[in-house]
């Protein structure tokens, strides 16, 4: 590898000089957390969001219902349950059977039903009903001691973290000869593909990781916000999710023939439309995506990130979290591959 | 040979850009690729640096096919892109520095490789500077100096000077030539005629992507039917001039310029400007101002094409 060095130098110092890169980085996380904390202020008194159910006092699942903090169970029969649901003041009837009577599906009736298929998965495996732990599943987030604030700010600093990707589709463009002349210029030297991605991915990797360590202290320290309680697996956390934004820049600039615009514009939707997954406009999409598409929930990077945080910092879970953040850098390590293979030293129709 | 082309043809869609080329490039010699705008001059370097991909044809670099990953054959070369393409946040010192370490390993050579480029091109006051802190004629300068510096074995030039100013201009081109007598070899797109002419061992004129003559300037310009050109502007109208020079032995044709200028081509340069001073006076004619010249590459151009190459 040729001259790797001398590559990071010169690439760190066109990044650090670079007006741009250097408010998207530093200056934007800031305005964003303090926008975010404005506008979230009044969401900050501590409350908890119940869903309101109705159930047959003989139902055999009564008593376990009446010890989730989440439902708000009242006594009613079928027939009234029905009128309750049609004038919409009820979310769903729990049946004998552990099946749901809805009027119309959504994020609410989705974590009823998850309650609804634990309950009865661990009655199949003849578990007591002191053994269910519903708030580590279902609602984890509302149930601890976590302010609307401290919500947001976590998907915030996870939205932040994939948003690095900005740098690294800057920085591995800068190697393709279908974007610029420099590219091409770049593309016609000795320089490696291996070179080209490291330089690419350490320095996008700094600065990434600087902009989230500074997001974080600006929501800590100048917001107010407590969010660190932890700091060893907060950073590890913050590597981790920079490293990802990293990968996913690669592969947004890689895998395609867009011009930056382009490319820049695919990033910022692929990042809200993950942070809107994670529940950064509406904390109930998280649990329904968690519901219907456990997958996407498992592998969303923004939901790791912020799972991770609250985890380690709230809590106080840090066992828990490793899993998911060696699954996230197994992807990352993916994406950095793929974008090797695609990366420039090829030939183009036309440049 | 160092490069060889043999029926390059290289397509946009349906647009044929470059058309069963050839093309050959002896070593030490600046091979100057002539042609207007849109000919096919930037295509055919960038088919050659791999940089593009071809349908037919066989392009061989130092006697290798030169592939996208043969950073052997690439660090061998160097290349000054018609735009300019250097680091924006970087000085000047910094971007060649930067561009000569993609080929040079040792800092102490590289330090010297680099402030050669720098004296070469003559921006040692400007070495601190950003590249927007310096005008037009010395960003063209350092967009030079970032593909010189490693001193490589062949260097291709995509219209170097355009849009720099004519105390630059001159200056490279020397300096071109400066690089040719230290042993590179060059080739040198552009389609300024002058340049062309004053620079290059040999010319091959572009045109619709195909090469419609090679040799040096003065092989190309008697290769052509036109050997002087007479440009008179007469004192008043004289009745039927113009058949009347026409007539005139060796006369090719006769074009009215302005309204008493004409311009005749003679496709012999026998004492053409005596004869006709002879003429004039045996016919009473007298003329303001009388100038003879030989044909230039545009002679050429227009007689192959039957346009101007000139813009």
């Amino acid at each position: 590898m040729k001259n790797l060095g001398l590559n990071i130098k010169y690439m760190f110092l066109e990044t650090v000089r670079d007006k741009g890169a250097i408010f998207w980085l530093l200056a934007f996380p800031i305005l964003l957390s303090t926008f975010f904390f404005l506008a979230f202020q009044k969401l900050d008194a501590p409350e908890l969001t119940t869903i309101k159910v109705a159930a047959d006092p003989n139902n055999p699942y009564y008593q376990i219902l009446e010890t989730i903090e989440v439902l708000d169970l009242e006594q009613m029969d079928e027939d009234t349950a029905r009128a309750e649901l049609d004038e919409e003041n009820l979310t769903a009837y729990i049946k004998a059977d552990g099946s749901l009577l809805i009027k119309k599906s959504g994020a609410q009736v989705s974590i009823v039903k998850g309650i609804m298929d634990q309950i009865i998965q661990m009655q199949k495996m003849q578990l007591p009903p002191e053994r269910y732990d519903f708030t580590a599943v279902y609602t984890k987030d509302e149930a601890v001691n976590l302010s609307a604030m401290q919500y947001f700010m976590y998907t915030l600093i996870g939205m932040i973290s994939i948003y690095s990707y900005f740098t690294a589709v800057t920085s591995f463009s800068t190697y393709q000869a279908n974007i610029s002349t420099l590219g091409a210029r770049l593309s016609v030297s000795p320089l490696s593909k291996g070179t080209v991605v490291l330089t690419s991915a350490i320095v996008s990797l700094i600065f990434c990781f600087l902009s989230n360590i500074i997001a974080l202290l600006h929501i800590q320290l100048v917001l107010g916000v407590e969010l660190v309680n932890n700091l060893a697996p907060t950073i590890l956390i913050l590597f981790v999710a920079s490293l990802f934004g990293v990968a996913f820049g690669a592969i947004i600039s890689t895998s395609n023939k867009l011009q930056m615009d382009g490319k820049i514009g695919l990033g910022t939707t692929v990042t809200l439309t993950l942070s809107f997954f994670t529940g950064m406009m509406n904390p109930q999409v998280k649990h329904f995506i968690e519901d219907k598409l456990p997958l996407l929930a498992k592998f969303n990077p923004v939901a790791i990130v912020n799972d991770a945080l609250v985890s380690v910092n709230v809590l106080a879970d840090t066992a828990g979290i490793y899993l998911p953040l060696v699954r996230l850098v197994a992807l990352s390590l993916l994406l950095f591959l793929i974008s090797m293979i695609w990366i420039g030293r090829r030939s183009y129709d036309s440049i | 040979m160092i490069i060889e082309v043999n029926g390059l043809t290289k397509k946009y869609g349906d647009l044929v850009a470059v058309d069963n080329f050839d093309l050959q490039v002896a070593e030490g010699e600046i091979l100057g690729l002539l042609g207007p705008n849109g000919s096919g001059k930037t295509t055919v370097i960038n088919t050659i640096l791999s940089l593009l991909r071809y349908q037919s044809g066989e392009i061989k670099v130092f006697g290798e096919q030169l592939d996208p990953d043969r950073y052997d054959l690439k660090a061998r070369i160097g290349v000054v892109p018609q735009e300019l393409a250097f680091f924006t946040n970087l000085t000047v010192y910094q971007n060649i520095d930067y561009f000569c370490g993609l080929y040079i390993n040792d800092k102490a050579q590289r330090r010297q490789y680099v402030d050669g480029a720098i004296q070469y091109v003559d921006i040692n006051k400007y070495r601190k500077f950003l590249p927007k802190q310096l005008s037009g004629g010395l960003k063209r300068r350092l967009n030079v100096a970032c593909g010189i510096a490693h001193r490589p074995e062949l260097i291709f030039l995509d219209e170097p000077t355009v849009a720099v100013d004519a105390q630059s201009r001159q200056f490279l081109l020397d300096n071109i030539k400066n690089l040719r007598d230290h042993g590179s070899t060059i080739v040198y797109t552009t389609h300024y005629l002058e340049e062309a002419e004053y620079l290059c061992d040999r010319i091959v004129i572009m045109d619709a992507g195909r090469s419609i003559a090679s040799g040096t300037a003065n092989e190309l310009k008697h290769g052509i039917t036109v050997k002087e050109k007479v440009t008179v502007t007469f004192d008043q109208d004289y009745e039927s001039l113009e058949e009347r020079l026409n007539a005139l032995s060796n006369v090719l044709d006769v074009h009215k310029l302005d309204e008493r200028k004409y311009l005749i081509r003679f496709q012999e340069s026998n004492s053409n400007l005596k004869k006709l001073l002879d003429y004039f006076s045996r016919q009473g004619i007298n003329f303001l101002e009388v100038y003879n010249e030989l044909p230039s590459l545009n002679d050429v151009f227009f007689e192959l094409t039957g346009k101007e190459l000139r813009e």
